[in-house]
Order: structure tokens, then sequence, then C-alpha cells
């Protein structure tokens, strides 16, 4: 009866008389901040944000929200990138960093659904990071196809602050992939996380 | 009564959030505690005559757990006294890399590893066939996770990704570590240098585990099979023969 299970599932999701328990449902600690990118794109420094003033986000919290209009992306940003997150929406890898920590923050998505926008992506394009404690801009620098054991496509050593979303490619394939779709982007704006206070 | 009952309330509520707050503030940035942990990730074990080193996404890991937590003096240098004695062990193996290590000597130092992350209430898994290190904390979520661990392709081994400062981490000795503790280490492959990184990038095509797409693929399958059905009856003529 294996075989059958994903179709008795299926017709659970019309037909159940049972309440929908959330007991599995990780946490939320997105709070949208005052957007103040605009003042500290016109001052002469960022501005900063104690990293004792917010909480660090957890594996698999949903902290923050990832916007690129031009792409048509809109999709809730998590720390962690899991299954769960992937299914959810796009994931900051805990081995990279957090908006604002002054590294590299390396996002996944899935090809057919989060990040299937990235398709359209452009240089120039901006993407819109808002989390708990600080709105940020990044801006589109380039794309680049690639196999997925490239080791060149990211680094997570980089003590400067940018932005690498990937994905499968082809965008629209419905399976696994070799290849990613990596869109590399620049920081523009939001307040860097000062870790002494 | 009722007064008293509400301003006892009051009072609690307030304490709550008072602690609540209190905590996070403390558990924030990394400390001086938990930077000594993180310099002495980033240090290399001797492996006859190799410098190994963690990945920096190992280190990253590590770093992005502290800011969650605070870690005393008194376990940081429990966690680190420990580090250094594992990598004692493995320097002591002979093996020129993880991958030279014997399944006792494996075992041995998975055992070590959790000994280390034990110190601030962790558990790490590894998974042999997949070579896949977990760790979790008292609530089973996870903190850590790395795969392939010492099964890197070595090309890069040659030289530190981590350029700069903090160097590479060090190796295999095995993340160990306090939080991220774990990874055992030392994928290095073969030879001199450090660890490659773990590869991140994961499989971001959609699954077919995914219950959502097996559910629509279901009723693709059914909608499929039923018109299947429908054009074998009306149209069986229409079949080639040829092909």
């Amino acid at each position: 009866m294996p075989s059958a299970s994903s179709y008795i599932a299926m017709s659970n999701m019309f037909f159940s008389d049972k309440e929908k328990t959330f007991e599995n449902e990780h946490r939320n600690i997105f709070v949208p901040v005052e957007d103040t990118s605009e003042v500290s794109q016109n001052s002469d420094k960022p501005d900063t944000v104690s990293i004792s003033s917010f909480t660090f986000p957890s594996y698999e919290d949903q902290f923050g929200e990832l916007v690129i209009d031009d792409c048509q992306i809109r999709a809730d940003l998590y720390f962690g990138d899991s299954w769960y997150v992937l299914g959810n929406g796009v994931g900051i890898y805990n081995g990279s960093a957090i908006p604002g920590y002054g590294k590299t923050v390396l996002i996944a998505g899935h090809n057919n659904t989060y990040f299937n926008g990235l398709k359209h992506a452009k240089e120039g394009q901006i993407v819109k990071i808002r989390t708990n404690y600080g709105n940020y801009k990044y801006e589109i620098t380039g794309i680049k196809i690639t196999d997925n054991q490239d080791r060149s496509a990211y680094d997570l050593n980089k003590n400067e602050e940018n932005l690498i979303m990937y994905t499968c490619y082809p965008f629209d394939t419905l399976g696994l992939t070799d290849q990613r779709a990596f869109v590399y982007a620049k920081y523009v704006s939001g307040p860097m996380i000062d870790k002494n206070s | 009564m009722k007064k008293a009952i509400k301003i006892i309330s009051v009072g609690l509520l307030s304490a709550a959030i008072a602690a609540t707050t209190s905590m996070s503030a403390f558990a924030a940035g990394i400390n001086s505690a938990e930077q000594k942990i993180l310099d002495e990730l980033r240090t290399s074990v001797d492996m006859e005559g190799n410098d190994k080193y963690l990945p920096v996404s190992y280190i990253n890991q590590a770093e992005n757990y502290f800011n969650t937590i605070e870690i005393s003096d008194a376990d940081a240098d429990t966690i680190i006294s420990k580090i250094e004695s594992t990598k004692t062990f493995l320097t002591g193996t002979g093996a020129v890399n993880y991958d030279a290590l014997t399944d006792a000597q494996i075992d041995e130092f998975i055992v070590k590893c959790n000994d280390i992350v034990g110190v601030i209430n962790l558990k790490l898994f590894y998974d042999k066939a997949t070579r896949t290190v977990t760790i979790v904390d008292a609530d089973g979520k996870t903190v850590f996770s790395a795969t392939n661990v010492g099964a890197n392709g070595n090309k890069n081994n040659d030289k530190p990704r981590n350029s700069g400062n903090n160097g590479g981490n060090s190796g295999n000795n095995g993340g160990n570590s306090g939080n991220n503790g774990g990874n055992s280490g030392n994928n290095g492959g073969n030879g001199s240098g450090t660890v490659v990184d773990d590869n991140p990038i994961k499989r971001t095509g959609i699954d077919f585990n995914i219950p959502g797409v097996t559910s629509v693929a279901g009723t693709g399958v059914l909608l499929v099979s039923a018109a299947g059905v429908c054009l074998i009856k009306k149209k069986k003529s229409a079949v080639r023969e040829d092909v």
C-alpha cells in the first residue's frame, strides 16, 4: 500500500475533517523594522545595528523576506537551507553569513518555485532583503551558470559584504540537475552589524 | 483581592519579560571565551607533516551558533583542552589525512568529537555511509551539518581557501569544537595543505519527495491515466505500428 499513501494524503487535502495542527511549525522572528536605507545611502557611512539589540536567527528560523521586483520574486527568508526551508522560502546557508555581518551571504532557493524568477535577473537590478534587524539593498552585478561542484563560484571567506543567490539550472527543469545559476550582487545599503556592542 | 492578583500578575509578567530580554542581550555576539574557541578552530593539526585545517564554512557555522548562546570561560577552556587532545590523537594515528584513518580510529575520533560538543550539551551524529556530520542541541535543533566530511576532492587542498589571517581553520581536528564541532575533520585529502570547503551548494531542483509535488504528480498521473484510457478506447486505431 505504500504507493497509495500519496493519493490518500492528496485526498486528505480536500476531504480531511481534522483540524491542522502546527506542531512542526518553525520559529518566525521576522518583525519588519522601519526602512532607513534612504538615510544611510545619503550619509557618509552606513548606519549600524548592535548585535545585542536583536535576536540572532537560529537554524530554520524565518527572519526576513527577499524581494526582487524586476524578477517578480518575493520569498520568506530563513536561516539555514534545509528541505523544510526550501519548501517554504529561500534560505541562507548557515556556513555563510547573515546580511550586515560583513561577509558572504549565500542564499539558495528552488528553481521551480521561489527562485524561478532568477531567470529574469540582470545586472543593475536591486535585491531587497528585509530582516528583523534592518533592511538591505544589493545590486546585481553578474550571473554565472556553472557546475554544482564548481567551488570557484563562491567565496565564503570573503571579508566584504556581498550577496550570492543560486538555484538549479535550467530554471524550468523539474527534478535534480548538476548545474546551478549563481546571481551575484554587491552591497548598496543597510545597517552593518556592530559585533562588539 | 482582585487588585492584589493583578499586581502580582503584572509583576511576574514584567519579571519574565525582563528575564527574557536580558537573556537575549546576554547571548548576543561573540564573547572572549567563544572567540578563544574560534581561534583554536582556525589552527591546524599536523598529520604526517601536513597541516590540516577546517573548512571556513565549518567555522562560520560555529560563529553563527555562538551568536545565539553564551559560553563561559570554564567551558571554553575545557573545550579547547579537548580539541588539543583530539589533535594529539590525530597526529598520533600516523595517518596523512582523514581518509587514511582506520574504522576504529574514526570511531574513536567521533567519540572524542562528541565529548567536545558535549561540554555545551550538544550531540554529534556521524553517518559513515554518507560521511554526514550533524550536531544538535538539547532540543534536537540542528546547529551544525556537513556532508562528505573527509571526502573532498583534494584538488584544492594545497592552498587554504581561507587565506587571510585567520587562516584556515583547524583542520581536521575535527571540528570538534564546540559547537560546530564535529566535523570530523580533516578531510583533507591527501597530503598537503588544508582542506577544501564542504560543498554548500544544495540540490535546488524540486525533488520528488516533496509532498506538494507528490500530490500534484499524483493528480497528474490520475488525470493522464484517465485520459489514456479514453484515448485507447476511442483512438486505438490511431496507434502507429511502425514504432
